[in-house]
């Protein structure tokens, strides 16, 4: 009998459980793929080269999954208190707690099952998107991939969880309630009274976030360099509460402020549109601040996946420019020579092309001095003539430099380039040899941390320190995986043997930054998605919630002459205005986070990527959040107009019975 | 003398197929600038649907309604919207006044809808609660307010445009008798000193007994009509009953 009542009561209230159900589905949607992606052994062949890639689908699904038990467990409250009337009519009618907890439960789980297969079979296609997308970031064909029971299991599993979650806090609520609760009015949303105050505190709020963001740049920046910087996951917690404190206060000082002009009020349906704005913003300032956080921290993480990818990109042309580098250090022992290991990358591909250069050294810390630190890191003096430099740099495409009677600092890190070695000349071969330029820009030839490049005729009378050599292979993309393993061999060390190369394979190079960049992109787009759709839910789940009283209210409207297009732009500022408070600032930070970006990518001298790379990737997110923010503002409008506009005709039947309740409402509040 | 408000043979049927039922059959007459009518008449015997059809939230299914000399039946949505704004009035049984609103911005809605300057609009506030005695209210919100005092206020709303017609659809209704005596003879001023046209319905004979005219509705039809004269109230208020028992009504007597 509660079944058939429970679908009754669904098909009934279809209208208002619509974002609940659309909510819940697109959540087990995106699980399904994610959880999918997490355990499919295809994908995991993949990506074998990214130990995290499972640590981080988990992690992110955690994150998800509590961020929607929330939104789940505040839906149904939702959907419980639009309907407490009624089951207080049941109650005092004679029907048993245990009978209306068994209806509400009955019905949400009829929703959520229904919402479970739906969001299953939109699963299905999201996967295969998110391996399209994966395969994409990896740069090999896409081609479809099974699902794995493991991930359906899990995704199950935990949908299961949360609707339990969701359940047991409605039987709670309604074990709990009393009957004159249940019937009593919702008071009507006070507006703000003290808005100079709140006003005062919005710019000590604002102010409070500017100045946590210029200082969490500078940290960023002195991070990027490898210095000293205060406390950087400590200034991104405080900007998060910067921007939560900024909206609460924002949201209770705004339509508050607007309503003190009397030239503003005295227009058309301002003072409605104000009014009902202050009393909404103020009712759910706390919530309009977490979900500015939330959306603040989805943009940001979208900026940085995205970010991580291009990096990624550029960062192999400096890292490895070549498709295999040798450098063996003549002071230490190897397990394999370089004839052997010559031997064993020409199993794999054929070497069109071979250079062999070496690096001196005068044994001295002369140079080396300068950076803080070289006593402990052990550094020496060690250099690279100019013709073997320039013969590297024109073999990867790059112009060749000149030096008169001056040296390069060529380092691998930022932090040694801010060294001043300006006034620091250097004796060799009876020459001295001023300082020309530090930079950190150069391609990784060899692996260390810095070298000087100098005249050739400099080096003459050194020790060879290491012994090097590029190499460029006719199949730029051979396994590397393998390759890799080939040439590893065990060194003995203190602590026992360790496992060594003296190879820089590019291809596994550029393999393993795609695994990592792909999983961080398809987390964090994960996380994003699932945080603005609840942030969307939750905004449109409010805005349907007053419906009830906006309707009393546009329909006084219409009898004191607010003609349809009136209530539509009344409605659509009021909900417009809502809709928007949470999204504005987040919307806007995503210029500082471009210029963060920017400023990266000049301090990692990334050649052909400017600041206007990661302006272009902000405003793509920004766009595109834009773009699903409006999909969602837009339905809720057309859900309000709806139910709250008044036409003619509507008046005997709809306008009178609004009346009517209208009554019920306004009698309760007086007594 | 051209009357303010003409009906003519207005009708309204509801629903389709097997299921019409009529509303109104052929309700005619007229009102003067400055009249106080009311129509009374058992439930359902048509009296909130010829208000609304008056206040063109609602379509007659025939005949024509004329106000200052203009056809209703030909006004476009937009036309009619302006029209309720500018020359209508009204006062509804549970006030209907906006919560979210505070009374001084309830009562200045309709000249916002007017989009007319704050001067003005403050000027007109300033008058309207005085006369009804409100001013001391003005920054209250409506919860805050008794049923009498909140009832005023719907009044100084009706007023604040200086409307041709104040439309009043069971206004005592939520009232207790001493608020709705206060009510009657704020309306008594509305009248008499304002110069204000009053279309009210109403159950209740005491209430009924304030104006100058009553029409009987019975079964959508204009079934008896009573004119004041020289009468005082109280032997109008019994005429009203008397008339009540024939017609069989439900007058509330208090």
């Amino acid at each position: 009998m509660f079944a058939k009542l429970a679908f009754r009561n669904i098909r009934r209230q279809i209208r208002s459980y619509l974002i609940y159900f659309v909510t819940i589905a697109m959540t087990v949607a995106l699980m399904f793929a994610v959880n999918n992606l997490s355990y499919s052994d295809r994908v995991r062949q993949l990506a074998d080269i990214s130990d995290d890639m499972g640590t981080m689908f988990t992690m992110v699904t955690i994150l998800a999954c509590l961020v929607t038990a929330l939104v789940l467990s505040y839906a149904t409250g939702f959907m419980l208190k639009l309907r407490r009337k009624e089951f207080g009519m049941y109650l005092t009618l004679g029907m048993t707690r245990r009978n209306i907890q068994t209806l509400f439960v009955c019905e949400t789980w009829i929703l959520s099952a229904l919402a479970l297969l739906v969001g299953m079979g939109a699963g299905l296609v999201l996967y295969q998107l998110a391996v399209a997308l994966f395969t994409s970031i990896l740069e090999i064909p896409f081609k479809i991939s099974a699902y794995s029971a493991k991930g359906i299991l899990i995704t199950v599993a935990v949908s299961l969880a949360l609707f339990l979650l969701s359940s047991l806090a409605s039987l709670r609520y309604l074990k709990k309630v009393t009957v004159t609760e249940l019937l009593k009015e919702e008071p009507a949303e006070k507006t703000e009274k003290h808005p100079v105050l709140w006003c005062g505190l919005s710019l000590v709020a604002l102010g409070g976030l500017i100045a946590s963001l210029t200082i969490t740049y500078q940290s960023l920046m002195a991070a990027f360099r490898a210095e000293e910087s205060m406390g950087l996951m400590v200034m991104l917690v405080v900007d998060l509460v910067m921007v939560f404190l900024s909206h609460f206060t924002l949201s209770r000082t705004l339509a508050g402020l607007l309503l003190r002009s009397r030239k503003m009020k005295n227009r058309g349906t301002n003072t409605v549109v104000l009014r009902g704005l202050s009393g909404k913003m103020t009712m759910n300032s706390l919530l309009i601040g977490a979900l500015a956080t939330l959306l603040v921290f989805a943009i940001a993480m979208s900026n940085v996946a995205l970010g991580e990818k291009i990096h990624s990109r550029y960062s192999l042309d400096l890292d490895c420019p070549y498709d295999v580098q040798a450098m063996f250090d003549l002071s230490e022992d190897h397990g394999i020579s370089m004839e052997e290991g010559k031997k064993i990358i020409e199993t794999y591909s054929p070497i069109t092309e071979e250079f062999g250069f070496r690096l001196y050294t005068t044994g001295d810390t002369t140079i080396c001095s300068i950076i803080e630190g070289y006593d402990v890191m052990e550094w020496t003096d060690t250099f690279m003539p100019l013709s073997q430099f320039n013969a590297l740099l024109t073999g990867c495409g790059r112009e060749p430099i000149t030096l008169e009677n001056q040296y390069l600092v060529v380092a691998s890190a930022p932090q040694i380039c801010d060294s001043d070695f300006s006034k620091k000349n250097i004796a060799l071969g009876g020459e001295t040899y001023t300082w020309a330029e530090s930079s950190a820009g150069y391609p990784d030839f060899v692996r260390k941390w810095f070298y000087f490049v100098v005249p050739d005729e400099a080096v003459r009378g050194m020790t060879v320190s290491d012994q090097c050599a590029v190499y460029t292979l006719e199949n730029h993309r051979p396994d590397a995986q393998a390759l890799v393993d080939d040439l590893m061999y065990y060194r003995e060390t203190e602590d026992g043997p360790e496992e060594a190369s003296d190879y820089r394979i590019r291809e596994y190079y550029r393999l393993y930054a795609n695994a990592n960049a792909g999983t961080l992109i398809i987390g964090t787009l994960y996380v994003a998605t699932v945080f603005v759709c609840m942030a969307l839910a939750i905004l449109s789940i409010k805005i349907l919630s007053t419906l009830p009283d906006e309707r009393r209210r546009f329909a006084v409207l219409y009898r004191l002459g607010a003609d349809e297009t009136m209530q539509k732009k009344a409605l659509l500022q009021q909900t417009g205005a809502f809709f928007l408070m949470p999204f504005a600032l987040p919307l806007l930070l995503t210029v500082p986070f471009g210029v963060i970006f920017g400023k990266v990518y000049e301090i990692w001298n990334f050649t052909g990527l400017s600041g206007q790379h990661a302006m272009f990737i902000a405003l793509l997110i920004s766009l595109t959040v834009a773009g699903v923010y409006a999909l969602y503002f837009l339905i809720t409008w057309r859900i309000a107009c709806d139910h709250v506009i008044c036409r003619r005709g509507e008046g005997e039947l709809t306008i009178k019975s609004i009346f009517i309740s209208y009554q019920t409402s306004a009698g309760s509040h007086q007594q | 003398m051209n009357p303010l408000l003409e009906i003519k043979n207005v009708t309204k049927y509801y629903g389709s197929g097997d299921a019409v039922s009529r509303a109104l059959n052929g309700v005619s007459f007229s009102m003067a600038g400055g009249e106080f009518t009311a129509i009374m008449g058992a439930s359902g015997s048509g009296k909130s649907t010829l208000l609304n059809v008056i206040a063109t939230i609602d379509q007659p299914s025939a005949g024509s309604i004329v106000l200052e000399g203009r056809d209703i039946a030909d006004m476009r949505e937009q036309e009619l919207a302006a029209f309720r704004r500018d020359r209508l009035g009204f006062i509804f049984q549970e006030y209907n006044l906006l919560d979210t609103l505070t009374v001084g911005e309830n009562i200045v809605l309709p000249l916002n809808l007017q989009k007319r300057p704050a001067g003005e609009t403050a000027e007109r506030l300033r008058r309207a609660s005085a006369s009804l005695e409100i001013t001391d209210q003005l920054e209250k919100f409506p919860r805050q307010l008794s049923g009498g005092q909140r009832q005023r206020a719907a009044c100084a709303r009706a007023l604040i445009t200086e409307p041709a017609l104040v439309l009043a659809d069971e206004p005592t209704g939520a009232l207790d008798s001493a608020n709705s005596r206060s009510l009657m003879e704020t309306f008594t001023l509305m009248n008499q000193k304002l110069g204000s046209t009053i279309l009210m319905v109403t159950h209740d004979a005491v209430v009924g007994s304030y104006a100058s005219r009553i029409l009987f509705l019975k079964d959508g039809r204009i079934w008896n009509e009573l004119y004041r004269g020289n009468r005082d109230r109280q032997s109008m208020y019994h005429e009203i009953l008397n008339t009540m028992a024939v017609l069989g009504g439900e007058a509330d007597v208090r």
